[in-house]
């Protein structure tokens, strides 16, 4: 290949933790409410087996999304990468299903920087840019340094030379 | 048409007032169920229902006749600027120049009266910039050769100060926009009564109205299913009960043949309702459609706002050597629905043309395009494409047999092994049907075992490309290449090439990326 060699960057290590709280939050609810869930079965008398099964199936779900909310998104971590070349901007990301795209700097329409109060606390942000298509109008790169994600948004508004392109 | 001098700087305009009727008999088409009740209860001399149809219908009602009284616009330094609304007043500008196409839809009601809905066209969001319902044909004349007029001294005035550093897309030198407009233009293409009828012959529009049919006859017949006789049909005594199985399968016979006559029938009615007097005219670099036998459509289509460009070409078209042409143009791609100016302009760019003119009218919509194709570069799917085809063939087909074995019994699955080499002579026909190449103008993609399409778009305006795969890619070595471009969708034909070969996807890919930055 003679084209230059692509660098690609990985998201910030930050977001790994924050990706780990949020995953969290939704194993507590979950567990909040099927220890409800479970309590009402068992106390409104289950037969024979199921009034240890049920608690015992639970708590090891339970169990197995905790070990998936903390494992997962380390996983993620490093299967998700951004380059930005001479000729545009490039994502990888997937663990078992794998994806890249590729916007050309001079499809570029705009790019915004958000931060969600979790996010925030990290100072982490995401990087949203838009193009005029259809399926990809907007892509998201989640869990950039907020610095590196405004960055990248001055770059992509930089780079971007889009007259009237549609 | 117009005597009367373009609009121009002029003093705000307001909509012809015969829209207030309009109005009504739009509110009575979206209302249809309360007016439906209204008339009923009227009928039966029970107020009630009259009082609830009026709860829907007034407050509505005079709603869009406030909106229809403070609804006015002018054309103003370059821009359109049209305005409405009461207590919250809503002023819309719309820069002259980002003006795609004003169209313009007559029902047979709007024809009696002269007037015409138009709409004015950006190329952002799903829906027209600006609707104005109705203005008389006079006074769109006007505001035509107005946005023209606007158009044309911007241009000028572009060109004074051409260095602003701008990217000039392709034709940016030649597009003075619609300074012809109102123009007749040159013909390119008329369609003959003839080719309407062959087209509607080769569709399946009736299918849509048969299915209606169906839908009704079991809504109001609520018999047990296992007393179904051909005699059920309305209650006539068609069949013989005391006649044989060889005249019950005649009938059946003669059944089928009448319904499949009828459905073509409505096919033909379909298309020359719809395209009677097909004409597609070029004037500078627009074009310009207008047919309709009842409600006219007139549509403009510039020529650089067009994204993609797919030849489709059905069965039974394909016997009588026709095609039709769809094109995407940015904007309005969400609107799905059947609505006459975007479904001609759009879906149904030409309905229907004969094979040995696609080329030479491709060539017209996008001049230097070598559209040789035998000496493109083909791409095909991977060498084992075939065999996952057929697997996956199998797979549907030992779902169907188990599904028909289990609801009807084994008789039953027999016919059903039918399934398999049906559909693995589908599999095998798709895998080779799909073609993809790289040009110097863009990319062209080929698919279809009963519908063939071909479709072309251009480097400039590819917004993104991705590449995926699946775990199941993997172990076959496969890849999944995909190409973005503005408004995808209408055409029907989405560039998702699936089962390529990894690393041909990976290297298409990357040059249409690169390609695509620098066109």
């Amino acid at each position: 290949m003679t084209e230059p060699q692509l660098v690609w960057n990985e998201l910030d290590p930050a977001s790994v933790t924050v990706n780990r709280i949020a995953y969290g939050i939704g194993v507590a609810v979950v567990a909040v409410a099927s220890t409800a869930g479970g309590a009402i079965a068992v106390f409104s008398g289950l037969p024979a087996p199921w009034h240890w099964l049920l608690p015992a199936i639970l708590v090891a779900a339970n169990l197995w999304l905790l070990w998936l909310a903390i494992f997962w998104p380390a996983v993620e971590h490093r299967n998700i990468q951004w380059s930005a070349s001479s000729v545009g901007v490039e994502i990888k990301r997937g663990v078992f299903w794998k994806h890249r795209i590729a916007i050309p700097w001079a499809r570029v329409q705009h790019a915004d920087v958000s931060q969600g109060p979790l996010a925030r606390q990290f100072s982490l942000g995401n990087l949203t840019i838009h193009t005029a298509g259809t399926k990809h109008a907007s892509i998201e790169l989640e869990g950039l340094s907020h610095q590196v994600a405004i960055e990248l948004r001055d770059e992509v508004i930089r780079q971007r030379k889009a007259g009237d392109v549609v | 048409m117009s005597s009367k001098p373009p609009l121009q700087d002029a003093a705000d305009r307001y909509l012809h007032p015969l829209s207030v009727i309009f109005s009504l008999t739009d509110l009575i088409k979206q209302n249809f169920i309360p007016a439906l009740l209204g008339i009923f209860g009227a009928a039966k001399g029970d107020l009630v229902y009259v009082g609830i149809a009026l709860l829907f219908f007034v407050p509505t009602f005079i709603f869009s006749l406030i909106r229809y009284f403070t609804i006015r616009y002018r054309i103003a330094d370059g821009e359109l600027v049209v305005q409405e609304g009461l207590l919250f007043r809503r002023v819309r500008t719309v820069p002259v120049e980002r003006i795609q196409n004003i169209d313009m839809v007559q029902g047979v009601l709007h024809r009696m009266l002269q007037v015409a809905e138009v709409r004015v066209e950006t190329a952002s969001g799903t829906k027209p910039e600006a609707v104005l319902k109705v203005l008389s044909l006079e006074e769109m004349a006007r505001l035509r050769a107005g946005v023209a007029l606007q158009k044309q001294t911007a241009h000028v005035a572009h060109a004074d100060d051409s260095d602003a550093g701008l990217v000039t897309p392709p034709y940016a030198n030649s597009t003075g926009g619609s300074v012809t407009d109102g123009s007749p233009g040159e013909i390119l293409l008329k369609i003959p009564l003839s080719w309407l009828a062959q087209a509607g012959f080769a569709s399946n529009r009736g299918f849509v109205l048969i299915g209606l049919l169906i839908g009704f006859y079991f809504q109001f017949d609520q018999g047990n299913p296992r007393d179904f006789r051909m005699r059920d049909f309305g209650g006539w005594n068609i069949v013989p009960d005391d006649g044989g199985p060889l005249m019950t399968l005649c009938i059946v016979a003669v059944g089928v043949l009448v319904a499949l006559v009828l459905l073509r029938l409505l096919g033909i009615g379909w298309y020359i309702l719809r395209f009677y007097g097909y004409q597609l005219r070029q004037s500078g670099d627009d074009f310009k459609i207008s047919c309709g036998l009842l409600t006219k459509v007139s549509a403009t289509i510039p020529r650089k706002r067009i994204q993609f460009i797919s030849v489709h070409r059905g069965l039974i078209m394909r016997w009588m050597k026709l095609a039709s042409v769809r094109i995407e143009t940015a904007g309005g791609a969400a609107e799905n629905n059947e609505n006459a100016t975007t479904t001609v302009s759009r879906r149904w760019f030409i309905p229907v043309l004969p094979e040995s003119a696609v080329v030479e009218l491709i060539a017209e919509l996008r001049p230097g395009v070598d559209l040789n194709m035998d000496r493109y570069q083909w791409i095909e799917l991977a060498k084992r494409a075939r065999a996952r085809f057929v697997r996956i063939a199998c797979m549907v087909s030992v779902v169907i047999v188990g599904a028909v074995f289990l609801m009807a019994g084994w008789q039953w699955a027999s016919a059903g092994l039918l399934a398999f080499p049906t559909l693995i002579l589908y599999a095998i026909r798709k895998s080779r049907s799909v073609k993809y190449a790289r040009t110097d103008f863009g990319v062209v993609y080929k698919s279809g075992v009963l519908v063939k399409k071909t479709s072309f778009t251009f480097f400039e305006k590819i917004q993104a490309a991705s590449w995926r795969q699946s775990p199941f890619d993997r172990r076959w070595g496969m890849a999944t290449l995909s190409i973005d471009t503005a408004a995808a969708g209408p055409a029907e034909h989405v560039i998702e090439i699936k089962y390529l070969n990894q690393d041909a996807a990976r290297e298409e890919y990357r040059q249409i990326v690169k390609l695509a930055s620098s066109a």
